[in-house]
């Protein structure tokens, strides 16, 4: 392993922090926040040198991406694929720290998809690299026209709100589909998100190529004797989107002490149990949805997509959530096989028509089950000018002084 | 426990399940090629048997607690396990979200530091990292302050839960990639700068999201994620290099192809010259994706800043509008004056007026929504009103009328015949 000295003089900033935030840094001393330190005192000098000098981005093997820069320095980036939920056990993490010393340049980035992406400056280090992260047990791959990573949230891990669990979907579905990671390409980028509840922490249902989302699929009940306790009547009433919530009031008092909820309203939106915890779903009821075809990039024909339901109800069915499984792998397979090179799941759907995706699936037709609104509601949201023309920002550009 | 000392119903919730029924279900998790979330928790000190118990009951093990943590304002979530599971003394979860440096770049000098905190204070276990850009890190309720001093020293802090301005987070920009238009990584730590106090202090109605994105291509997905959002871009067309064109041609480029890919169609190729019609670009950067460095972001660069993207909120998931189509970035050295016009309408107009109108738990998405996008511009945002009315009068240029993402109560028939449905197309599959 490198020497520690080396190590910390390359990473100067470190050093020079720890010298800087001395002193009495308790926080009731010095409440606010101190700010993170600028990157240009950590970044090692490789990237430093090389920064926006960046002119190709090639793929070595799907776990490895290399980066060439027009001053002629290469960066490698392995990728690793995390644990469900991006837990890390801080041995499994020091393992991979010795490994990025001793292939690369001493420097991880982890990526909000939950992947760690390892850097190192030389091509037989970074496939001695991938070797190596493989012999030790760690998924790679993951880069290019592969499945990216699923990302599920929290859930039954520490979350007080969720419906479901999300890691052991993940899970679930990361063995089903591991063969998309590495050996088999997919036509485009795919990630998956998986979210205990539709808060989706698990990253944006309204924008993923395939989303499962837990829901309640149910009116909720109300712990009466907990609610007493712990809730705020007025606080839960007015986190209900659609009113569905009253307060329970003492008639001589006039003073709210509980709730009621009205299950002809309710839509199963799961916000009130996101103020007090005295809130129980029926877990025989709960369920998740399964959403595809949405993306942020402004690429390709659509620009930006809103993914849509196309599955609104599976029970739930942990640990290893079977029928669920069977679906997305389903939608997965049929758009490897019918999509053409390039085409994320929303493109691809777009130029094909929902009707044929109903039929090249095979999936009952949801739209036969449940009536979506034309027009936007409270709850759907219209999306305006997406795409800007030249015309609307010259708009500006005429008020830009008075802005 | 005797059900009577529950806080709970008893009759609405779960019984703790048997044993051999929780560690089944954990053992199943284990199996697999799939990396092992349960795997990777039994190295650490997290009591991976109340997830279990969970995952039997179907319903989650937690329910809310609080850690005191004088001075510490945000950035620490507590949980207990819940009543239901019936362990006593409960058993307390505790994580602090730990901001890190820009664009995730962690030296394994840093991160041997970080692990050496979760070993000394917490449980030996990292969520590296979470959605929000945050490392999260498990931590003993009593060694919280010591972990805040000993993070503070290696040049972090704790931050970023509750209704404050949360981590923001920036996408790795000219760091790696080749598209980013601006520095993405500077503009994070300027944030940061200038809007300390709204880090630390819980003052608004809601949080408060500043996400960066170098180019069009949006990797974090910022504008469905983030209230502000900044998105490099460029006006007119992109910046064609004819030298490297042909170069690119004669290392077997398709220039048929590319032509082809531009959906506007703004590309032509006259059999020695690439033109493309700027007027017609929509930014969608293929062209550039195909030929890069020989096709490249235009010359006049600059930001396009949205407001508004959420996914959870009170009106459901939705994606950020365009606020300010373009703020000009003459070189990459005005990049802080360029972000400080959008702080000025941001920090200066629409956040004190969000304050004062904004309800509890409202994103400022959702309150553009209820007071419509006319007067958010005119009385929040402050424009010029003749510029508002404009803008609310653009006509969209595509039909781009797309559903949000709705929620439903089925009833208990509909769900039984879909189920039905559903099963026999699945025969079908095999
Ligand atoms: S999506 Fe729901 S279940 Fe998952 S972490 Fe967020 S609030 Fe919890
Ligand atoms: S689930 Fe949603 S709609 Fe139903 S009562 Fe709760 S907050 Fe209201
Ligand atoms: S958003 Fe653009 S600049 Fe940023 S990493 Fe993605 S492609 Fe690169
Ligand atoms: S960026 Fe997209 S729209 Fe603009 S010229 Fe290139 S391909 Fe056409």
């Amino acid at each position: 392993m490198g020497d520690a000295a080396d190590q910390r003089t390359r990473i100067r900033v470190v050093v020079h922090k720890l010298a800087f935030r001395s002193g009495d840094l308790t926080p009731v001393n010095h409440p606010e926040k101190l700010a993170p330190i600028p990157y240009t005192n950590y970044v090692p000098e490789t990237l430093l040198r090389n920064m926006g000098k960046w002119v190709k981005t090639e793929l070595i093997t799907p776990a490895i991406v290399k980066h060439v820069s027009e001053t002629g320095d290469e960066v490698y980036s392995v990728k690793v694929i995390g644990p469900p939920n991006s837990r890390f056990s801080a041995d499994t993490l020091e393992k991979l720290c010795d490994l990025a010393d001793m292939y690369g340049i001493g420097v991880i980035r982890p990526t909000p998809q939950g992947n760690v992406e390892i850097l190192t400056d030389d091509e037989e280090k970074a496939r001695k690299l991938e070797e190596e992260l493989r012999r030790n047990g760690f998924l790679v791959g993951g880069w290019g026209n592969h499945l990216w990573n699923i990302q599920p949230c929290t859930a039954y891990l520490t979350c007080t709100t969720a419906v479901i669990d999300a890691p052991s979907i993940a899970k679930a579905l990361g063995d089903a589909l591991v063969e998309y990671v590495y050996e088999k390409e997919t036509p485009a980028h795919l990630s998956i998100k998986v979210s205990g509840c539709p808060n989706a922490c698990g990253g944006a249902i309204d924008v993923a190529d395939v989303a499962v989302v837990g829901y309640p699929a149910q009116t909720p009940m109300v712990d009466d004797k907990w609610f007493s306790s712990i809730g705020s009547p007025l606080d839960v009433t007015a986190a209900c989107p659609v009113g569905a919530i009253t307060p329970k009031r003492d008639p001589s008092t006039g003073k709210a002490y509980g709730i009621v909820i009205r299950p002809e309203l309710c839509i199963a939106c799961g916000r009130c149990r996101d103020t007090v915890d005295a809130i129980v779903y029926d877990p025989k009821k709960t369920g998740v949805m399964v959403l595809v075809g949405g993306k942020a990039s402004n690429t390709g024909p659509n620009g930006q997509l809103m993914s849509r339901i196309v599955v609104p109800y599976i029970p739930s069915e942990p640990p290893r959530w079977p029928t669920l499984v069977k679906v997305v792998k389903r939608i997965v397979d049929v758009w490897v096989v019918n999509a053409n090179k390039g085409e994320r799941i929303g493109d691809w759907i777009s130029r094909i028509g929902w009707d044929k995706f109903f039929e090249l699936t095979g999936l009952p037709d949801v739209r036969k089950y449940l009536r979506f609104s034309e027009k936007p509601g409270p709850l759907y949201q219209p999306l305006y000018r997406r795409r800007l023309t030249e015309s609307y920002a010259y708009l500006f550009r005429e008020y830009a002084s008075k802005i | 426990m005797a059900s009577e000392e529950l806080p709970i119903d008893p009759s609405l919730w779960p019984e703790p399940p048997p044993k051999e029924k929780v560690e089944e279900y954990l053992a199943e998790l284990e199996k697999g090629p799939w990396p092992s979330h349960v795997t990777e928790l039994k190295k650490t000190k997290y009591p991976v048997y109340i997830y279990g118990m969970g995952l039997v009951a179907g319903v989650t093990p937690w329910a809310t607690s609080a850690a005191k943590a004088p001075g510490i304002y945000s950035g620490v979530l507590s949980r207990m396990s819940h009543p239901w599971t019936r362990i006593s003394p409960p058993i307390f979860e505790d994580h602090a979200r730990v901001l890190i440096p820009s664009a995730q770049v962690f030296t394994t000098t840093l991160l041997r530091f970080l692990i050496e905190a979760s070993r000394k204070y917490g449980w030996g276990l990292l969520q590296f990292i979470g959605g929000t850009g945050d490392v999260v890190l498990n931590v003993v309720r009593e060694k919280l302050i010591e972990l805040n001093v000993f993070l503070r020293r290696i040049g972090l802090d704790i931050g970023g839960s509750g209704d404050v301005m949360r981590n923001t987070v920036s996408c790795p920009g000219p760091l790696l990639c080749p598209y980013a238009v601006y520095d993405t990584l500077k503009a994070r730590d300027f944030t940061y700068s200038c809007l300390i106090d709204w880090a630390t202090y819980p003052q608004f109605p809601y949080k408060i999201k500043f996400k960066y994105s170098g180019c069009p291509i949006d990797c974090l997905k910022a504008q469905a994620r983030a209230d502000y959002v900044v998105i490099g871009t460029w006006r007119g067309a992109p910046d064609v290099d004819d030298e490297r064109l042909k170069q690119w041609i004669e290392e077997g480029g398709d220039v048929e192809e590319l032509v082809k890919s531009c959906p506007t169609g703004a590309i032509s190729w006259g059999g020695s010259k690439l033109s493309i019609d700027g007027s017609k670009c929509v930014k969608c950067m293929e062209c550039i994706r195909r030929a890069y460095p020989a096709i490249k972001p235009g010359k006049e660069r600059g930001l396009t800043v949205l407001v508004g993207g959420t996914i959870k909120s009170r009106n459901g998931p939705k994606l950020a509008k365009v606020l300010i189509p373009f703020i000009p970035l003459p070189s990459p050295d005005k990049l802080e004056e360029a972000l400080m016009t959008m702080f000025q309408i941001v920090r200066d107009r629409i956040v004190p007026k969000w304050d004062e109108e904004g309800w509890r738990r409202e994103r400022i998405g959702d309150t553009l929504i209820r007071v419509t996008w006319h007067r958010f511009l005119s009385d929040f945002a402050k424009f010029d009103p003749d510029l508002a009315s404009k803008i609310t009068k653009v006509k969209p240029t595509e039909p781009y009328y797309t559903y949000g993402i709705t929620f439903f109560n089925m009833s208990d028939e509909q769900k039984k015949k879909y189920l039905e449905d559903l099963n026999k197309a699945m025969e079908a599959w095999q």
